[in-house]
């Protein structure tokens, strides 16, 4: 059984629609990130699992159980907050107490949970303190104890590393990893940050418009995105546009200006369509010297751009522009005429575009 | 701000001080003309004593009865105005509902209305309906000009309230009213607290709709003097007005302390 | 007003609302003890207020006919007439008066910063919160015949014998223009403090002048606050009496007088309803403007 099911969910704000008819299922133990842009929905999906926000149609089942009709404060969801959310009138203790207390707890068990709460996101000893007298990180883990203080069914991070400095979030994010796979928690984490998304989960779902574009593991959403939109949001990508000229077994070949690209073929293109192939720059490789007839266009050199380990060689080959990241040393003796970026068909992908 | 283009010119700073000067000289001399020990209303005044503060004390009845009266109506209507402003300013921020807008406007409109116009329309229903100098019209009259003052300071610290806060209380099992208690109310008691002070000030200063409202066994400390005035000033009621700018003076400073002046107007005017 | 759409605009921007899980009508539960004070002792009252000003009075009692002889006696009479042009004439001397005093002041204010800042505010606000009395009795003490203006300019030699300067027209302007400073501060200080001081710098390093740069770009921006001011303290001040009563005794012939006058003296209730009505409609014109001029949203209104 799934820890969470949710089965065709729809949510309006006014004329709006935030979420449409979202269907998902969360293993237990899982960690799942809902990954999109702002304004995508996956907010709204976290308000409707947590119960602040009854669904317009569908509905949420937590371990099987129907949640229509239960109150926030029954279905034992313990939160993370963007803003983190602690009260700042409480201490540390209190506040990781809070569910507890409402729980009516007993005192000792109370202060056994608080101290393991505490243990486990390494606050031990800073009990007294009030929030404000906190770092954003110290914060941060004082929000996650919270919710997980009360041993609760699911656990629902909304964008709970946003507030953060670079540095502090990339520790956070392996924190925050360890912490899961300890407590073994069914996780559902909100986020518009594709790298996040991609070191943290089990499975990514990626959302556009309040529908879901693909659930797949972050490996699968990156090399094998189901729509042009995945493509794009996760990564960066090299769009070529041109038509389909013939298709065979598992391959395509397209024309784009005057070269002919290979590519794996996608359900439902024949000759004569439309399409967009995309290629991530990290697969395109910039020679002096062609070394393979398909999918090799000649172009130059129009920028190299030092990113540090890596540098960005921008060519122009025609009217399109192709982007290829490599090593920084490899490149280093490019001149800025007659190169050629070459990738593998294996490495592209190609999407009809829809007129 | 500006380095290099700032308007030093001692005129303007003159200027600025003689403004302020117009602006506490006749609150001022309220204070200083108290302790004259003349006998009569001058300025500069003629030596300094507490006689007239006796002398209202011991000889002006109606003056000490007026402060009372005053103080209650000003505690209770405050208290009312607080009690009612604080549910329906919850029920505003928090709640989405048809006729949320015009209802606000409502609420807030005493602050745009007149007050002589609230006055007189609250008289002549009163006395249609026989409440005609009835206490309970002067405390209602209070607490709708007080209400809005009220309200306006719980509204904007609810806004101010992290709607997440109460989410994450209701997430860890927390009821509605569990969550008011222990999370919504201790947060914003400094607006609720200044809310109730602030309509304290306005209902104990209050002058023009009072005067509609009272009745010749129930009057307040301003009418009292507004009346005294309209005849002739004396020093014992110079005194009966430092009473007036003491009590608020005190409160100033309270609210000061609290939310700082500047935020009551702060985020809006009128 | 400009709160009531504050209110509304912050609270329809927070994300999460609670349309959610409640009942329906637990808002207005929350709401009726207000409603239950506001509707019959306010809402009625002004309404009924309104409806007995087109009614008339024959021996001593109210006629419940439909005329509006209340309203062609006040626009008809000389006598109100002309009392209703001095109330609109020295609200606009007050306004230009608290204008003239209260730009400088906010300029002030917009510039200075810390604890300078904090001290001229609070010089500039909390007299709003001293009532009408202690600031009208005030000003009694200062221009009264042996006041401070008076006492001062004998001491000097420059009068032989106090001048009149109490019970006068001017002592209305005085007292009224005190009294609403603080208004015309805060409109004005809404435009200057959103407003770029950028510009400012980015005017002279184009060639302008201290003035220039003031006059070509900020004047221009702070317009929207002083026209909000000037209506904020032109409506208090067509239904000011309390000050005028007090400052300007005989001479104040302001209809809020005569208005208090009918409806505690005379008790000619429908037609002291009609000067009511009429009061509320000049402040409310002008409160109009005041929220159009806040609405429209120009650069400067946003009244942080």
């Amino acid at each position: 059984m799934s820890a969470i099911t949710l089965d065709g969910l729809i949510k309006r704000y006014g004329a709006t629609v935030a979420v449409d008819g979202l269907s998902l299922e969360v293993e237990k133990g899982e960690f799942l990130t809902l990954l999109g842009p702002s304004g995508c929905g996956k907010t709204t999906i976290l308000q409707l699992i947590a119960g602040f926000l009854v669904p317009d149609a569908g509905q949420v089942f937590i371990n099987g159980e129907p949640m229509a009709g239960v109150p926030p404060e029954r279905r034992n969801i313990g939160i993370v907050f963007q803003s983190y959310a602690l009260f700042p009138h409480m201490t540390v203790f209190e506040n990781v107490a809070f569910g507890l207390t409402m729980r009516k707890a007993g005192r000792e068990v109370t202060r056994h949970a608080v101290a393991e709460a505490l243990e486990l996101v390494r606050l031990s000893g800073l009990e007294q303190r009030f929030p404000k007298q906190l770092s954003g990180g110290q914060q941060q883990r004082v929000a996650i104890a919270r919710a997980v203080a009360i041993r609760p069914r699911v656990l629902l991070f909304d964008e709970p590393l946003s507030n953060l400095d670079a540095k502090l979030r990339r520790q956070m994010r392996t924190e925050l990893r360890e912490i899961q796979r300890r407590v073994g928690i069914t996780t559902v984490f909100v986020t518009h940050d594709q790298e996040e998304a991609l070191t943290l989960s089990d499975r990514v779902a990626v959302m556009s418009q309040g529908r879901l574009q693909q659930v797949a593991t972050p490996q699968e959403v990156y090399r094998r995105p189901a729509t042009r939109f995945v493509a794009d949001f996760l990564g960066e990508t090299n769009a070529l546009v041109g038509v389909v000229r013939d298709v065979d077994d598992d391959h395509l070949t397209m024309v784009v200006g005057d070269a002919l690209l290979r590519a794996p073929a996608a359900p439902g293109l024949r000759p004569g369509a439309r399409v967009a192939l995309l290629v991530r720059p990290e697969h395109v490789a910039v020679r002096v010297t062609p070394t393979r007839g398909l999918n090799s266009l000649s172009g130059h050199l129009s920028q190299a751009v030092f990113q540090g380990a890596r540098t960005a060689y921008v060519v122009r080959a025609g009217d399109a522009e192709l982007i290829s990241t490599a090593d920084s040393r490899a490149g280093a003796g490019l001149g800025s005429d007659g190169v050629f970026a070459e990738w593998d068909a294996a490495d592209s992908i190609v999407f009809a575009l829809d007129e | 701000m500006i380095e290099g283009s700032r308007w030093p010119s001692w005129l303007f700073r003159v200027a600025i001080a003689a403004i302020c000067l117009f602006i506490i000289a006749p609150i001022a001399v309220v204070l200083i003309g108290s302790f004259t020990a003349g006998d009569s209303v001058v300025f500069p005044p003629q030596g300094l004593s507490l006689r007239w503060y006796v002398t209202l004390v011991r000889g002006h009845a109606d003056l000490v009865e007026a402060f009372w009266v005053s103080l209650e109506l000003a505690l209770a209507s405050a208290a009312l105005a607080t009690a009612v402003g604080l549910l329906a300013g919850f029920a505003l921020v928090r709640y989405d509902f048809a006729g949320r807008q015009p209802l606000t406007l409502l609420f807030l409109s005493p602050l745009l209305v007149p007050s002589i116009v609230i006055g007189i329309a609250m008289l002549q229903f009163l006395s249609t309906i026989g409440l005609g100098f009835h206490p309970a019209g002067l405390l209602l009259g209070h607490v709708i000009i007080t209400l809005p003052f009220a309200i306006r300071l719980i509204v904007a610290s609810l806004v101010g309230l992290d709607p997440a806060l109460e989410l994450a209380a209701r997430s860890l099992g927390a009821g509605r009213l569990a969550v008011f208690r222990r999370i919504t109310l201790p947060l914003i008691r400094a607006g609720v607290v200044s809310g109730f002070i602030l309509a304290f000030i306005v209902s104990f200063e209050n002058v023009t709709v009072s005067l509609f409202l009272v009745s010749p066994q129930l009057v307040t400390l301003p009418v009292r003097i507004f009346g005294y005035i309209e005849n002739s000033p004396t020093p014992v009621v110079t005194v009966a007005s430092a009473l007036l700018l003491f009590a608020s003076g005190v409160l100033i400073a309270v609210l000061q302390r609290l939310v700082g002046v500047d935020r009551l107007w702060g985020s809006a005017h009128s | 007003m400009s709160d009531a759409t504050a209110v509304a605009r912050t609270t329809t921007t927070t994300t999460v609302r609670e349309r959610r899980d409640g009942s329906p009508l637990a808002p207005w539960l929350l709401l009726l003890p207000g409603l239950l004070v506001l509707v019959p002792f306010y809402v009625v009252p002004m309404l009924s207020t309104f409806l007995l000003s087109f009614y008339g009075v024959r021996d001593f009692a109210v006629v419940t006919e439909l005329t509006v002889e209340n309203y062609t006696r006040i626009f008809g009479d000389w006598f109100y007439l002309r009392s209703l042009l001095t109330t609109m004439r020295i609200s606009l001397i007050v306004c230009a008066f608290t204008l003239v005093l209260g730009y400088p002041l906010a300029w002030e204010i917009a510039r200075a910063r810390g604890r300078y800042r904090a001290a001229l505010t609070l010089i500039v606000l909390a007299p709003l919160l001293v009532g009408l009395i202690v600031r009208s009795y005030g000003w009694l003490i200062v221009l009264g015949p042996r006041g401070l203006i008076n006492n001062t300019f004998l001491a000097m030699g420059i009068i032989d014998r106090p001048f009149p300067l109490l019970w006068t027209e001017a002592a209305i302007y005085i007292g009224l223009a005190h009294v609403f400073l603080p208004f015309m501060v805060l409109g004005v200080l809404g435009s200057l403090q959103s407003l770029d001081w950028n510009l400012v710098l980015a005017a002279r390093s184009l060639g302008a002048t201290r003035t220039a740069a003031w006059r070509r770009v900020v004047l221009p921006l702070s317009l929207p606050g002083v026209g909000a001011g000037t209506m904020l303290v032109f409506a208090l001040s067509m239904s000011a009496f309390v000050t005028p009563v007090m400052l300007g005794g005989k001479a104040a012939r302001v209809l809020a007088v005569y208005a208090w006058q009918q409806n505690t003296v005379v008790l000619d209730y429908p037609f002291g309803a009609a000067l009511a009505v009429v009061l509320l409609l000049a402040g409310g014109l002008a409160v109009g403007l005041y929220m159009r001029l806040l609405r429209s949203g120009r650069p400067g209104m946003t009244v942080s």
